[in-house]
C-alpha cells in the first residue's frame, strides 16, 4: 500500500514562503546591509535522506524517504535563536504497508560559553501522519555540540548530543526517552556569506517500557547563506 | 770735414741706443715714430725695436705693439728692406688679422704692400668672452674668429692630455671676415664636459690643405652639479612583520577530522545501539576524515598572515614611493648641470 500524499498545513507554507522572501531580500540588499545581516543571520535549506525504523517487540519496520528542510538562525554575541522545520513522506522498504508522512519542527534557544561549544534547548515537535491519524511527540530536548575547524576556518566539523528533558506522545502508554546525536562537516566559502553541510543525525524515542522504539537517521546535505 | 761728420754719425748712431735702454717703450715708440716722420728711418729702426723690445714695466702695452710693428714695417719698406717689411706685416696680422693700417698716417705703397700681405697670411684671431656661464640648453660659449683673408678653418675644442684630445669639433669650412662658433659644453657624444683644461683649437689650412697656422684658446671649465641625494637606506628587515605563521595545528585538524569520522560511524551505538544502522552515513564519516587529511597537510604548510601582509606590502610601497622620489629628484639634478668657462690669453702659433 503506497501512502497518498499528505498536504501540510498552511502554516508550515506561509513560514516556507516567508523564510523564501527573506533570504532573496538578504541575497538581494545593499552589500552593507547584507553583510550585517549574514553575520547576524543565517538561513538554510537542503533534503535529507531519512530512514525510520520502527521496533516493536517481535517486530519491526523500516520506513525511508527524502524530506526537505529549512533552518534558520539569528545571533546576537553568544546567543542565538534558531529554528528548523522539515517535511517529507516515508515510504516502507518492504514496499508493503502504509507510507506515512513526517514533518518536524524545532526551536532552540543557545548560547556559546566557549567559541567551539554551544548548548542549546527547545521545544522539538514531530509527527508521523498516516491516513486517518497523526503520532505527536513533543520533546523538551537540550543539545550539546562542539566545533573543530579542520581546514582553517574553511571547513569545520561538529558533534552534536542531545537528550530530551521531557518526552510526550499522544500514544497510549506514552513517552519515555529520546536522545540523539549529530555529526557533520561545514564548508564556509572563502569571501562569500555561502555555506554548504553535509550531516549525519540519528535520534531514538521510545515508547514506555520500549513498547516500540523509532530511531530516525537523515544524512542531510544543506546550503545557507550567513553565519552558520 | 766729410770725415767728422762720418764720425758724427756714427757716434749718433752708437748714442741713441744707449739713450734708448733707458727709455720705456712707449716713449721709445714715440721718438720712434717721430723719427720715421722726420724721415731718419734708420733711428726710428733702432728705436722702434727697442721698443718693442722692451719687458716687464717698460714693455709696451699690448695696444701699442701693433702701431709700433707698422712703423717700424714701414720704416723697413723706406730702408728697402721689403722682406723685413712683409714679415713685419706679417706679424701684425697674426697678432690681430683685423688690423687695418691708418691710411692718414702711411702712403699707399704701405697700405697696398700690407694689403698683400694680408692676401697671403692664413691666421684667424678669436675674441672670446673672459667668462661664460652655461646653465641651461640655451646658454653658450660663444667665439667669434675673424680671420686674415678667405681660407679654410677647423675649429674643434681639445683636451689635452686625455687619448684622443678631440671633444667637439665646432666649425670645419670657410672663414672670410668673421665667424661665431659656439660651444654647448658637450662633447660629441652630448655629454656634460668635464672640470677641467680645454684648448680651443683653430686650424688654418693653406691653398694645399695643409696646416699652416694654429690658433689656440685655453679654456678652464668649471662643472658645478647641485648634490644628488642620497638613495632612502634599504628596508630593514625588522620593520617588516612575518608574513606567514609556522604551520601550527595539524594534529589538531587531523584528529578533528578523523573524531568526526569515526564519531558518525559509532554514533548510532551510542544512540540506539547500533543495530541495522543506515550505510550513508559512511560517506560523511569518509568526507569528514578526508577533511581532517586535507587540514592536516594543509595545516602543515605555513599560513599567510593577510594582516601582516597587507602591512608589509603598505610599507614597501611606501619605501617604493621614496625611492621613486629621490630618483626624479636626482635625474633633474643631474639636469640642472652649470659650466663656468673661463677664456685665457690666445696663443698663435705655425702649423706643423
Amino acid at each position: 500500500m503506497t501512502a497518498a500524499p499528505r498536504v501540510p498545513g498552511r502554516a508550515v507554507e506561509a513560514a516556507l514562503r516567508t523564510a523564501a522572501v527573506a533570504a532573496v531580500m538578504i541575497a538581494m540588499g545593499a552589500a552593507p546591509v547584507r553583510a550585517q545581516l549574514a553575520n547576524r543571520l543565517s538561513l538554510g535549506g537542503g533534503g535529507a535522506s531519512a530512514r525510520l525504523r520502527a521496533a516493536t517487540p517481535g517486530a519491526a519496520g523500516t520506513l525511508s524517504g527524502i524530506t526537505a528542510f529549512g533552518t534558520g538562525r539569528i545571533s546576537l554575541r553568544r546567543f542565538a535563536l534558531q529554528g528548523e522545520y522539515r517535511q517529507g513522506s516515508l515510504t516502507p522498504d518492504s514496499g508493503t504497508g502504509t507510507g506515512q508522512d513526517l514533518v518536524e519542527a524545532r526551536l532552540l534557544a543557545a548560547m556559546r560559553p566557549l567559541p567551539w561549544l554551544q548548548i542549546a534547548a527547545g521545544p522539538h515537535l514531530r509527527a508521523y501522519v498516516v491516513p486517518g491519524s497523526t503520532e505527536r511527540w513533543v520533546f523538551l530536548e537540550g543539545r550539546v555540540r562542539a566545533e573543530g575547524a579542520v581546514i582553517g576556518e574553511m571547513v569545520v566539523t561538529h558533534l552534536e548530543m542531545w537528550t530530551a528533558f521531557s518526552s510526550k506522545v499522544n500514544v497510549p502508554g506514552g513517552a519515555s526517552a529520546a536522545r540523539g546525536g549529530e555529526v557533520g562537516l561545514t564548508v564556509r566559502f572563502p569571501r562569500s556569506p555561502i555555506w554548504a553541510r553535509l550531516t549525519y543525525a540519528i535520534d531514538r524515542a521510545a515508547l514506555t517500557g520500549n513498547a516500540r522504539v523509532e530511531t530516525l537517521e537523515d544524512v542531510a546535505i544543506s546550503v545557507g547563506f550567513g553565519r552558520p | 770735414m766729410r770725415r767728422s761728420a762720418t764720425l758724427l754719425a756714427l757716434v749718433a748712431a752708437l748714442a741713441v741706443p744707449r739713450a734708448a735702454r733707458a727709455q720705456s717703450g712707449t716713449v721709445l715708440l714715440e721718438r720712434g715714430m717721430r723719427a720715421a716722420r722726420d724721415l731718419e728711418y734708420d733711428s726710428a729702426a733702432v728705436m722702434l725695436r727697442a721698443a718693442l723690445g722692451r719687458t716687464g714695466t717698460d714693455a709696451l702695452p699690448d695696444t701699442s705693439r701693433g702701431r709700433a710693428l707698422m712703423f717700424l714695417g714701414a720704416t723697413e719698406f723706406f730702408r728697402d728692406h721689403r722682406d723685413s717689411a712683409t714679415a713685419i706685416f706679417g706679424r701684425i696680422l697674426v697678432l690681430d688679422p683685423r688690423y687695418r693700417p691708418d691710411q692718414l698716417v702711411f702712403p699707399p705703397e704701405i697700405s697696398s704692400l700690407f694689403q698683400d700681405v694680408r692676401a697671403g697670411t692664413r691666421a684667424v684671431g678669436a675674441a672670446v668672452p673672459p667668462m661664460t656661464e652655461i646653465a641651461g640648453p640655451a646658454d653658450r660659449l660663444a667665439v667669434r674668429l675673424y680671420a686674415t683673408s678667405l681660407h679654410e678653418i677647423a675649429a674643434t675644442i681639445v683636451r689635452p692630455g686625455t687619448a684622443g684630445g678631440r671633444v667637439r669639433t665646432l666649425y670645419t669650412g670657410a672663414i672670410g671676415d668673421s665667424l661665431e662658433v659656439l660651444w654647448d659644453g658637450r662633447d660629441s657624444a652630448g655629454a656634460v664636459a668635464d672640470t677641467g683644461g680645454y684648448l680651443l683649437r683653430v686650424a688654418s689650412r693653406g691653398p694645399t690643405g695643409r696646416v699652416v697656422r694654429i690658433l689656440e684658446v685655453p679654456l678652464d671649465v668649471r662643472v658645478s652639479r647641485r648634490d644628488t641625494l642620497p638613495w632612502p637606506p634599504p628596508m630593514s628587515d625588522s620593520l617588516m612583520l612575518p608574513e606567514h605563521a609556522p604551520g601550527g595545528g595539524a594534529p589538531r585538524a587531523l584528529a578533528g577530522g578523523l573524531l568526526a569520522a569515526a564519531a558518525t560511524v559509532i554514533l548510532p551505538s551510542i544512540v540506539s545501539g547500533g543495530s541495522q544502522a543506515t550505510s550513508a552515513r559512511y560517506a560523511v564519516a569518509a568526507a569528514t576524515g578526508v577533511a581532517g587529511i586535507i587540514g592536516f597537510r594543509v595545516s602543515r604548510r605555513p599560513q599567510p598572515i593577510p594582516a601582516n601582509i597587507t602591512a608589509n606590502q603598505t610599507l614597501r610601497a611606501s619605501w617604493q614611493r621614496r625611492l621613486d622620489t629621490v630618483r626624479a629628484e636626482n635625474v633633474a639634478r643631474r639636469r640642472e648641470t652649470r659650466l663656468v668657462v673661463r677664456s685665457g690669453a690666445a696663443r698663435s702659433a705655425a702649423g706643423p
